[in-house]
């Protein structure tokens, strides 16, 4: 039983991960019809940026996450209107998708060149994630906590702001209609920016708290930025509740696959919950059907 | 010769449209460029690598102008089929050996079934989507080669076998370059071959607007899974030259990086063009070979250059060496050259060879509608309507907005989902067929909201409506079969003819988007006459326009339908126009039929006055 508990617990730490990256998906994709290809890449900066700054300069981890965070929401704005506010008003969503590709490419080895193709393993403060609590059987890691607070922190936020915030509403009525929000005089290039900014730091939040538990890579992000793309289809994409819920249940679906399949299937798990959700239901597990297309 | 006919000039002569030949201009500059680089391959240099790997990169880019660039799948799996002819090579090679006549079949046979399952999640999404699930497609398939040992020799590879040729060893130098450029010659004239033909119509007509590709008969599924086949089969050609050149095949090789760098080489190059492909692989195989400096950055380079190419260049370096031509070409000429037709009026275009056989005195089928009924929640958009639209003739549907005319078109030709009711074509039921099964049957439509492809050209338009009667097979345009180009001769005659009817010859080599609203209106209403349909639904086509050259357009549709014997039921807003043009008149009301009969008893009926026409 208590192994049971282990596993699944294993399985939601990886889902708060899932679940995080696939939020800051759904929101960009909601409010402004686009996939940011470089999500994954600009979260590891910001991951790389703290642990970096606070390992190797000697920044008190706080100050080196504060600047990070400060980083990733000044960067994403320089990129966001240097890269796709031009061709937003083209009105074809292909080249802003090529766009965020070549965005990525230089991103990623922007932080190639910067900190090279090797893994290294930094350590947090007070060596956090290297302590372990048995309750009963069941082990504890303290980062693993971090990283669960950090993960309910996060999406309360976001929460607040988009049910509390003015932000939040003109996100809300640019997911609904965007000819309409901006009849009604809301500011696209605002909103458009601003969540973009915001989708960054929940990234950079998921690649700070997660660098420690994984090995720091150039590339460490990209298999959560997969696998959050998972979480987002299985939410429907258009759901910001259904992204975090797909997330969750990716994790989970991981973890016991993990232990029972071979580990060739258990490699191609995310592409087989795409095609099958594709196949069995394109609009999510979590939503309802969308009116159809008019002619 | 003695036929006058015959003698006078055709629309096409006097537009002077090309016809598709058997060897282009471009086949000509394509042999020589590649019979230079073949007598160069014989001299060892050391960029002989550099050349092999552009050539190779050049195989993968024009697989990608398939699925990317025509069809306009953006695919960013497409390594995975590399990979496939990669392994496949190795395995073959070692554990069978056996040559090249073996692997490159196989190879884009596994390839090519690989495409087809890979492209199944395009039919259920959007480009978005499609986009990042190849991406995980491209992720999860190293991972899977990677645990997959026995094939893959899991992370430290596999060695390729020799380099053979039914039985006769080939050293790899020289020889290899040569082979892999005889494979180029031909995977670039099969591209080719597509982008004359139906098949690429098809698919550059897809990528616009799916809605209207259907509309015209294409089954537009089957044709986007197919450009995965396809795109994945030729690639994997790639792959088998990749694993000869590399000798040894790592699983690590074939991943997301990869998958990006094609895609990116191909923009950068123009995803359009054959040229393009051959310009991305060079500039992303060259560029690195200029400085040591230049390798550090590579990647940051591609990055940058794709970013700054979008901006400015969105169709790549193709697009940006063509504007300029065409800038050069206006500077010498001044002006334009003239567009004007050659004086000349030829024959009538019904009564010319390539129209007049498709003349038939005897109408061709009726439609049967039998309690047509949508609802959208709890609104009935469409209640129970019932009516027969005769063989021939024209019958009006008129209504106030909102009454549900558009919808009942859309129920009758599948557009909306969940209506309910029978539609019978010809005798024929076509209630629970795909739409595009529906426009084979005889079901041509306009649309109310336009719905063209915007960066087709108006001939383009009026041979994609005659796609529904093209007879020759895809495997025979691959090869650019002689009663191919026969065909797609015709069919140029053909559409020529048409667009001569309608008054849009001058403008057969436009984009459509480039045209005013009226001639857009009018290529719509070509498009669905060229599929010759025994039907003609049309969507308020006159929408917008002054009333006589609407009656004029009409006068124009009716007389080709009277050619054809086609019944044509259409939606009008200007009473007097289609009280005009109609044998017959149905009015919509709420969804329900209000009245039906001939245009005077219409325009009395007091029901009528009350509901739509007012006091």
């Amino acid at each position: 039983m208590v192994e049971y508990i282990q596993i699944a617990w294993q399985g939601l730490v990886s889902g708060f991960a899932y679940a995080l990256i696939g939020l800051a998906l759904v929101m960009v994709y909601k409010t402004a019809r686009i996939l940011n290809f470089a999500a994954g890449t600009m979260a590891g900066i910001s991951g790389f940026l703290a642990h970096w700054w606070a390992a190797e300069q000697d920044m008190p981890f706080g100050v080196a996450i504060l600047f990070a965070m400060i980083m990733t929401g000044a960067g994403t704005y320089v990129v966001e209107r240097l890269t796709v506010r031009p061709l937003v008003k083209l009105g074809d969503f292909l080249p802003i998708v090529i766009m965020t590709l070549g965005v990525e490419e230089f991103l990623a080895n922007v932080s190639l060149l910067w900190w090279g193709g090797t893994a290294r393993r930094y350590r947090v403060p007070g060596d956090i994630d290297r302590i372990n609590w048995l309750i009963g059987d069941f082990r504890l890691n303290a980062w693993h906590l971090v990283v669960a607070i950090t993960t309910f922190v996060t999406l309360s936020i976001v929460g607040y702001i988009i049910n509390q915030t003015e932000l939040g509403l003109g996100m809300k009525a640019f997911a609904e209609d965007q000819d309409a929000a901006k009849l009604m005089g809301i500011k696209e290039s605002t909103v458009s920016i601003w969540t973009w900014v915001l989708s960054a730091l929940v990234g950079g939040v998921t690649g700070i708290v997660f660098a420690p538990v994984l090995f720091l890579q150039q590339d460490y992000m990209n298999i959560i930025f997969i696998k959050g793309f998972v979480a987002a289809i299985l939410g429907g994409f258009l759901s910001l509740s259904g992204g975090v819920a797909g997330g969750l249940l990716l994790g989970e679906l991981e973890a016991f696959t993990i232990k029972w399949a071979p580990r060739e299937f258990a490699a191609a798990l995310p592409v087989v919950i795409v095609f099958i959700v594709l196949l069995i239901r394109p609009h999510g597990l979590f939503t309802r059907e969308k009116g159809h297309e008019r002619v | 010769m003695s036929d006058p006919i015959e003698k006078s000039t055709t629309a096409l002569e006097r537009a002077k449209i090309p016809l598709p030949k058997f060897l282009k201009k471009n086949h000509y500059f394509g042999f020589l460029g590649i019979l230079l680089v073949y007598l160069l391959a014989g001299t060892y240099s050391e960029y002989s690598q550099t050349i092999m790997n552009t050539i190779i990169f050049a195989i993968i880019g024009a697989s990608l102008i398939v699925v990317f660039g025509m069809a306009g799948q953006l695919t960013l799996g497409h390594t995975i089929f590399v990979a496939a002819g990669v392994f496949l090579s190795a395995n073959i090679t070692t554990v069978w050996t056996r040559g090249l006549e073996t692997e490159l079949p196989i190879a884009f046979g596994v390839a090519f079934l690989l495409g087809l399952i890979v492209g199944f999640p395009s039919l259920r999404v959007n480009e978005l989507y499609l986009a990042l699930a190849t991406f995980a497609v491209a992720f999860v398939g190293v991972q899977v080669l990677f645990e997959w040992k026995q094939f893959s020799g899991g992370g430290s590879g596999k060695p390729v076998g020799k380099l053979e040729l039914f039985g006769y060893e080939f050293s790899r130098g020289p020889t290899l370059v040569r082979i892999a450029l005889v494979l180029m010659l031909i995977t670039f004239w099969i591209v080719g071959n597509y982008q004359d033909g139906r098949t690429g119509r098809s698919w550059n007509a897809l990528r616009t607007s799916e809605t209207a590709a259907r509309a015209a008969g294409l089954p537009v599924a089957w044709l986007k899974i197919l450009c995965f086949g396809i795109g994945g089969g030729l690639a994997a050609i790639g792959g088998v030259l990749y694993a000869h050149t590399l000798r040894y095949a790592i699983p690590e090789n074939y991943g997301v990086s990869l998958s990006i760098i094609v895609v990116l080489a191909l923009i950068i190059g123009g995803k359009h063009r054959l040229m393009g492909a051959v310009l991305g692989a060079a500039f992303v195989k060259w560029l690195p070979e200029l400085s040591r400096d230049v390798q550090e950055y590579e990647g940051l380079i591609y990055g940058g250059t794709l970013i700054i190419l979008t901006l400015i260049a969105p169709d790549g370096l193709v697009g940006m060496f063509e504007w300029l031509g065409e800038r050069v070409k206006n500077l010498k000429n001044g002006s334009e050259d003239g567009k004007t037709l050659s004086a000349d009026e030829g024959t009538a275009p019904l009564e010319s060879q390539y129209l007049a056989p498709l003349a038939s005195s005897e109408a061709k089928g009726s439609l049967i509608v039998r309690d047509a009924a949508v609802a959208f929640g709890g609104v009935k958009a469409v209640d129970g309507v019932s009516f027969e639209i005769p063989a021939g003739g024209v019958t009006g549907l008129i209504g106030s907005n909102g009454a549900g005319k558009t919808t009942l078109f859309n129920a009758i030709t599948g557009h909306v989902k969940g209506a309910t009711g029978q539609f019978i074509l010809d005798g024929e039921e076509i209630s629970q067929k795909p739409i595009h099964n529906r426009a084979l049957s005889g079901l041509g439509r306009t649309f109310q909201n336009l719905n063209l492809h915007d960066d087709l050209n108006v001939l383009e338009h009026a041979l994609l409506g005659l796609d529904r009667n093209m007879k020759y097979g895809r495997i025979a345009e691959s090869f650019r079969m002689p009663w191919v180009l026969r065909e797609e001769k015709n069919a140029h005659y053909v559409a020529a003819e048409l667009l001569d009817h309608m008054d849009l010859l001058e403008y057969w080599n436009e984009k459509v988007e480039d045209l005013p609203y009226g001639l857009q209106k009018r290529v719509d209403v070509v498009r669905a006459l060229a599929t010759n349909p025994s039907i003609l639904l049309l969507d308020e086509p006159a929408a917008g326009l002054p009333t006589a050259e609407a009656l004029e357009m009409m006068e124009k549709v009716q007389e080709y339908a009277n050619h054809i014997s086609a019944g044509v039921l259409i939606i009008e807003h200007n009473v007097e126009l289609v009280a005009g043009v109609s044998d017959r008149i149905i009015v919509l009301d709420a969804g329900k039929t209000i009245a039906d009969g001939t245009p005077e008893e219409v325009t009395r009926n007091e029901q009528v006055i009350a509901a739509y026409l007012g006091t």
